[in-house]
């Protein structure tokens, strides 16, 4: 079964029981149903696959601009590609390869690199789970860390679809999240360093309204090298790094497919429990009355115990 | 309320003491368990535990977390039977309900100061400056936090009853004799002395019914925690019926854990077991168990999740698992004989208990597995330890306010009691019960 549509008919049709047991009448009460339109100056990067070699160049440019601990492996090593790996202390973007054309002999056994890092969703879900506020989405974009406010619950990264934020756990006491910041120590006079390093130009930053008009063109363009979808313009409910892929998204270990912000789901049930309050304060009135009926019957029957 | 106050005792005055053999095995896991959080502090999370980017919950948050919440919720389960259904002759279970419930509550947050990466700061969700309305996390925590209060407020009345007056610290506690005498007394003014007109209840009627309040709200947003990892956690128990499903849950599972402990109870203070009131608590178990069944089968059914059932994976076990208890405790609650023999409802309750704890953990850590890792996190043996050492340290103190604290209802003994030795009385520490 189709796990997605699966997911999404849940959420509609729980979320909705939920939510009208609670409360009669409307179930929407988040802050959600953002216009497309708000994030279209906001920073973002496209990157092309079709262009990534698998250089690991971005990766060491990462780790350099953001002072990382060293890798065990140098990134000169193209060996670590045998295997899927995910972001990490030594470096907040990673590239893994995929073999999506399998035995087609045609694309030669070509393989397919994919760069990953903090999408910096517009909506984004660590955003909503984080208990104090230490993350949040800047007007510019970026999705920034603060942590002087962190406690280090890891509530974030079981919210994060894409499995991005990283945690210290050799740190006994001061640990901290990290994550990708789209470098906003460099931005706008310089590019990000990921960006700025790669031989290939597989990215290009800028504005995401600018972007997506950019990719939406070289997809016209080359229809049959493109998908034809950029993955990010919608998934996840949208999002500042932008993917032009030449294989469907899933071939390349992006499973995160919906395009309903994580987050929404969870928001929805809790802002419906509290609602201005009633639901709780109509449950603390509801009790009472029967706390007060309980004790006028004690009072009438003249139960044992009774004093007055 | 305070016209239904139940006939009790402490065991001290039974001649029982604290420290017995059994007592000692308990404070040695204790032990155990502070050396694992003195590896945490001083070595990081990473050196005792097995958590990593991957998995960044553990045991510890399904276990010492969310299922110490889950069993607490004897607390107000029994408070909302006894006081504000009104059936008064639940009163004694009732206390021994808030002071599990209060252990509970008192060690889950214990954990987590253990659990949380920056614990120092433990304290930023209190404050306004750092409320985050959308974290569903920050409502659990901000309602766990309000509700331990409420069952320390439900918990003076025990102690008021007993020492004020009578306070008496050991050496070199005695010099706070006065000072606790004064708390005594102004906690029992406020709560209990003070009578609010017209509808004629002390001020702890309020806090006992805010008691309830706050832990629906929690108990049910312990389930929208792991909404947000959406299709991260495994369909048998992804589903945005999770709050309801915890919440029922947590009412199903309250009555066979104040049963369990009554039960131990008297087992081990050598009273008869209080079969008549147990088996009536009994009787609404099984309603209770078999509504949380029908939901949870409506949901998965509902969601067309059961084909997961038929794929191989160690999640499907896990889930046969939980709901194979679940049924097992609900059958047997359905038989009026089970509910009136001792031993068989010992063991029916404790089945509930074990199927409830088993999908606290199962929606907290089992069912969270992120696409493509291919590892799965096993719990180490300093976490299984740690968790071992607070469920220890749940009875070491549980015992602790048994003896000193009025809780047990008088009367019903079968053994000849123990002799009293001849110890001087620890009723300090009796206090200590106090804060
Ligand atoms: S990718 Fe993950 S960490 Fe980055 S903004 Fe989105 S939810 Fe947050
Ligand atoms: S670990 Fe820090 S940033 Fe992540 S949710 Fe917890 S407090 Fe927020
Ligand atoms: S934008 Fe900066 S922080 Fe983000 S992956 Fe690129 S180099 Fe790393």
């Amino acid at each position: 079964m189709d796990r997605r549509k699966f997911l999404k008919n849940a959420a509609v049709t729980g979320g909705a029981v939920i939510a009208g047991s609670m409360i009669p009448g409307e179930a929407h009460a988040s802050g959600h149903g953002h216009d497309p339109a708000e994030f279209e100056n906001n920073y973002a990067v496209l990157y092309d696959a079709t262009k990534c070699i698998g250089c690991r160049i971005c990766e060491l440019a990462c780790n350099m601009t953001n002072d990382l601990d060293k890798p065990d492996i140098d990134f000169k090593d193209l060996r670590v590609l045998a295997k899927k790996r995910r972001t990490d202390e030594t470096t907040h973007t990673v590239i893994n390869r995929f073999y999506p054309y399998g035995d087609d002999a045609r694309m030669n056994h070509k393989p397919v690199f994919l760069k990953q890092q903090c999408m910096h969703c517009n909506e984004p879900a660590c955003v909503s789970a984080c208990i104090v506020g230490a993350l949040r989405k800047t007007p510019e974009g970026p999705v920034l860390y603060d942590e002087s406010a962190c406690i280090g619950c890891r509530y974030c990264m079981i919210a994060c679809p894409f499995q991005i934020p990283v945690f210290e756990f050799d740190e006994p006491l001061f640990p901290v999240i990290q994550k990708c910041t789209l470098c906003i120590h460099r931005i706008p006079d310089k590019l990000p360093a990921c960006v700025e390093a790669c031989p290939q130009e597989a990215m290009t930053f800028g504005r995401r309204g600018d972007l997506l008009k950019l990719g939406h063109g070289i997809i016209e363009q080359n229809t049959d090298i493109y998908e034809t979808e950029i993955y990010g313009e919608h998934t996840a409910g949208g999002t500042s790094w932008l993917y032009l892929l030449p294989v469907p998204p899933v071939k390349l270990g992006l499973l995160v497919q919906s395009d309903v912000p994580a987050g929404q789901l969870s928001e929805t049930i809790q802002h419906s429990v509290f609602k201005y309050f009633i639901p709780p304060v109509a449950l603390y009135i509801f009790l009472f009355l029967m706390m007060f009926r309980s004790s006028r019957m004690d009072n009438k029957s003249n139960h044992e115990g009774e004093e007055e | 309320m305070s016209n239904h106050e139940p006939q009790v005792e402490r065991m001290y005055d039974k001649g029982y003491r604290f420290f017995t053999p059994g007592t000692w095995v308990l404070i040695g896991l204790i032990m155990i368990c502070a050396g694992v959080a003195f590896g945490r502090f001083f070595f990081g999370l990473s050196a005792v535990t097995n958590l990593d980017n991957d998995y960044p919950w553990g045991i510890w948050k399904g276990i010492n977390i969310a299922t110490f919440i889950v069993l607490g919720a004897a607390g107000f389960t029994m408070a909302f039977i006894a006081h504000i259904y009104g059936h008064h002759k639940y009163s004694t279970l009732s206390r021994q309900g808030v002071v599990f419930g209060l252990l509970c509550y008192t060690f889950a947050p214990i954990s987590l100061l253990i659990d949380l990466g920056r614990y120092w700061l433990f304290w930023h969700p209190i404050f306004p400056r750092w409320w985050q309305g959308n974290s569903v996390l920050f409502e659990v925590a901000i309602c766990v936090m309000l509700y331990l209060t409420v069952l320390l407020i439900e918990f003076m009345p025990f102690v008021i009853e007993k020492y004020k007056g009578k306070v008496a610290w050991f050496w070199p506690l005695s010099m706070f004799n006065r000072l606790t005498e004064w708390f005594l007394w102004i906690a029992d003014f406020i709560l209990l002395k003070i009578n609010i007109p017209i509808i004629r209840m002390p001020l702890l009627a309020f806090f006992v019914i805010l008691g309830v309040v706050l832990s629906c709200l929690h108990q049910s947003s312990l389930g929208t925690l792991m909404v947000i990892a959406g299709e991260k956690l495994h369909p048998l128990w992804q589903s945005p019926m999770l709050p309801l499903l915890f919440l029922m849950s947590a009412f199903a599972v309250g009555f066979p854990v104040l049963i369990f402990v009554s039960l131990i109870n008297s087992y081990s203070f050598g009273k008869k077991p209080e079969m008549k009131i147990l088996s009536q608590l009994a009787n609404y178990t099984p309603w209770l168990l078999g509504i949380y069944f029908i939901l949870k089968m409506y949901d998965l059914n509902y969601r067309g999740a059961n084909v997961y059932l038929y794929e191989p994976s160690i999640q499907k076990w896990a889930w046969l698992l939980e709901v194979g208890l679940l049924v097992l405790a609900l059958l047997m609650f359905m038989l009026p004989k089970v509910r009136k023999t001792p031993n068989w409802l010992f063991m029916a309750s404790t089945f509930a208990m074990v199927s409830m704890a088993a999908n606290r953990q199962n929606v907290l850590v089992t069912a969270y597995r992120p696409p493509g890792v291919e590892h799965v996190y096993v719990p180490s043996t300093a976490e299984f330890f740690f968790t071992v050492g607070l469920i220890a340290s749940i009875i070491v103190f549980y015992r602790f306010i048994v003896i000193y604290v009025p809780i047990m209802k008088k009367g019903g003994d079968i053994k000849p009691q123990p002799e009293a030795e001849p110890q001087p009385e620890m009723a300090a520490s009796t206090a200590g019960g106090a804060e």
